[in-house]
């Protein structure tokens, strides 16, 4: 799987624009580190093959097939 | 009876009290209020009192039960509610100041239910903001103090909900659970919190945090009043697309045994998870409270467990993209209005892509099914509840064993993985640090798995005394 490029301060600039977010500078500038800590997390999701479960499954924490 | 033994008293012997017509349960009303007004100024476990409504509730089941109209347990009991539960008439707050004049025109599926049981509710309980954070701070109401130290955290989010049990404001609360908010409290408050099975208890009228990781639960004084609150609240409810739909059943059923009820249970202890980032006093309960269980017969070993710092990881951006989109608008037009902290956790949501989540719930899925694999081997798993004890109010980070991490990472990490992999479990009080401060034990089941689950835990609560101190306040 392709890593996923870091996010650099400028991008998320532009992100948060886009998203219609506060740009209040000093927000911003304490919203980064936590943006930068979500796709640490969602970088280290990537690295797992989670191939077996179908696409489509796995939107609740109930598996179709267990008894309810 | 004097007013403050009536606060003391388990749910079954002051509703066994009120069904022999021994007490009225506008006796008992009175008494939990003059003890909220004695206790709330130092502890803040309340957003909004409900005196009148309360008190009127109460006459209404004083006149029932004179009629011979005796409901159940519940009847005439006062209990709180965590301020996200809709109460028609009574302002919802969720922790917001946005919402602080919001009055509903209709009651949550909690609300209801305990008014089916004939419940008294004598208010709604603090909470940290929209029900994202594991302390008990919340800068529009100011913080939930724990109760057995003023000037530390209670825990959170369902934060007044472990107050007001622990301090005997209320016999028994409501709160949810999304990565540990009915645990963590119950574990630093040293009361009973159960977080049941996903979609065992409605959510219609709760103010959501995250469609497929909330959660409804009890907090309590004992294991037996957690089943009995079950019983009143599980039920399948149309207007939540996850409520299950689950046979009635009792979930007392079992818990005559006492203490002989841990025998035989294979309980899986959580290793691989963390012994390196929990506080040595928290650790030492723990394995008292291991000790304990093997005494009443348990047969508890290490379990091998999948990677539960991924289940953390997808957990944290599954809940935080729903987060996002659910309150996208208020982060949006109201940001400033909220705490920025909070404000932050939702609006870092808004930069997961779809894949990734969608990617994430598919990790989750996969873990799930790992995680009940290592269920075949073992009934139970039990980990501590939370890695450190009650940190103080003005504590950010705490430093375990040399290595210093965020407080929400000492009182989440390990409750949250079961919540994203929707277990039920529960946290009993199993000891107290050094300094006097209340430890939790966590015990998880398969799903469904509570008769199990209530067993287990009232077999080691009643074989010790832990649950039965409270705090001099």
């Amino acid at each position: 799987m392709a890593d996923r490029p870091a996010l650099t301060y400028e991008e998320f600039v532009a992100l948060a624009m886009l998203y219609g977010l506060d740009m209040d500078e000093e927000h911003l500038r304490e919203l980064f580190p936590e943006v930068e800590a979500m796709h640490d997390r969602i970088a280290a999701l990537e690295a797992v093959d989670a191939g077996e479960v179908p696409p489509g499954s796995g939107l609740s924490p109930w598996d179709a097939s267990e008894p309810q | 009876m004097a007013s403050d033994e009536l606060t003391l008293l388990p749910v079954p012997r002051l509703s066994a009290l009120i069904e022999r017509r021994e007490v009225s349960p506008v006796e008992v009303t009175e008494a939990y209020l003059r003890r909220i007004d004695e206790t709330e100024p130092r502890l803040n476990a309340f957003i909004t009192r409900m005196d009148d409504q309360a008190l009127a509730s109460a006459r209404q089941a004083e006149a029932e039960v004179i009629r011979g109209g005796y409901r159940g347990p519940f009847h005439g009991v006062p209990v709180g509610l965590k301020d996200l539960f809709r109460t028609k008439g009574v302002r919802t707050t969720s922790g917001s100041a946005i919402d602080r004049e919001f009055v509903p025109d209709e009651d949550s599926a909690v609300a209801e239910r305990f008014a089916a049981a004939g419940a008294v509710v004598v208010g709604k309980l603090h909470m940290t903001e929209m029900a994202f954070d594991g302390t008990s701070l919340n800068r529009h109401y100011g913080p939930a103090r724990n109760p057995w130290d003023p000037e530390r955290m209670a825990g959170g989010s369902s934060s007044g909900s472990g107050v007001a049990v622990a301090a005997r404001q209320a016999a028994l609360t409501v709160g949810t659970d999304t990565g540990g908010s009915v645990r963590v409290p119950a574990a630093l408050c040293g009361v009973t919190g159960l977080k049941p099975t996903f979609g065992l208890i409605s959510r219609y009228g709760a103010t959501p945090l995250s469609w497929s990781m909330d959660h409804v639960g009890p907090l309590s004084r004992s294991v037996l009043d957690s089943a009995l609150a079950l019983n009143a609240l599980a039920g399948h409810d149309s207007r939540d697309p996850a409520s299950l739909r689950v046979a009635p059943r009792d979930y007392t059923n079992g818990l005559e045994r006492g203490a002989e009820g841990a025998a035989g249970t294979r309980v899986g202890v959580v290793e691989s998870f963390g012994w390196d980032l929990t506080e040595p006093g928290v650790r030492a309960a723990f394995e008292a409270a291991m000790t304990q269980l093997r005494t009443l017969g348990a047969d508890a070993k290490p379990a091998a467990t999948p990677d539960l710092a991924l289940v953390n990881a997808a957990g944290s951006v599954v809940q935080t993209a729903e987060a996002a989109a659910l309150h996208r608008e208020r982060v949006l037009s109201r940001g400033r209005e909220m705490d920025q902290a909070i404000r932050r956790r939702i609006e870092s949501g808004l930069f997961i892509p779809a894949e990734a989540y969608l990617h994430a719930q598919r990790v989750r899925a996969m873990l799930r099914r790992e995680l009940l694999s290592t269920l075949e081997e073992v009934d139970i798993l039990a980990s501590p509840t939370t890695a450190i004890a009650a940190p103080r109010l003005d504590q950010q980070r705490v430093t375990i064993q040399g290595r210093e991490v965020h407080i929400r990472e000492g009182l989440l990490r390990i409750t949250r993985v079961f919540s994203a992999v929707g277990l039920p479990a529960i946290s009993v009080p199993c000891g107290f640090t050094e300094d006097v401060l209340p430890v939790g034990l966590q015990l998880v089941g398969k799903p469904l798995s509570e008769p199990l689950l209530l067993r287990v835990a009232h077999a080691y609560q009643v074989s010790t005394e832990w649950h039965t101190r409270f705090p001099d306040v």
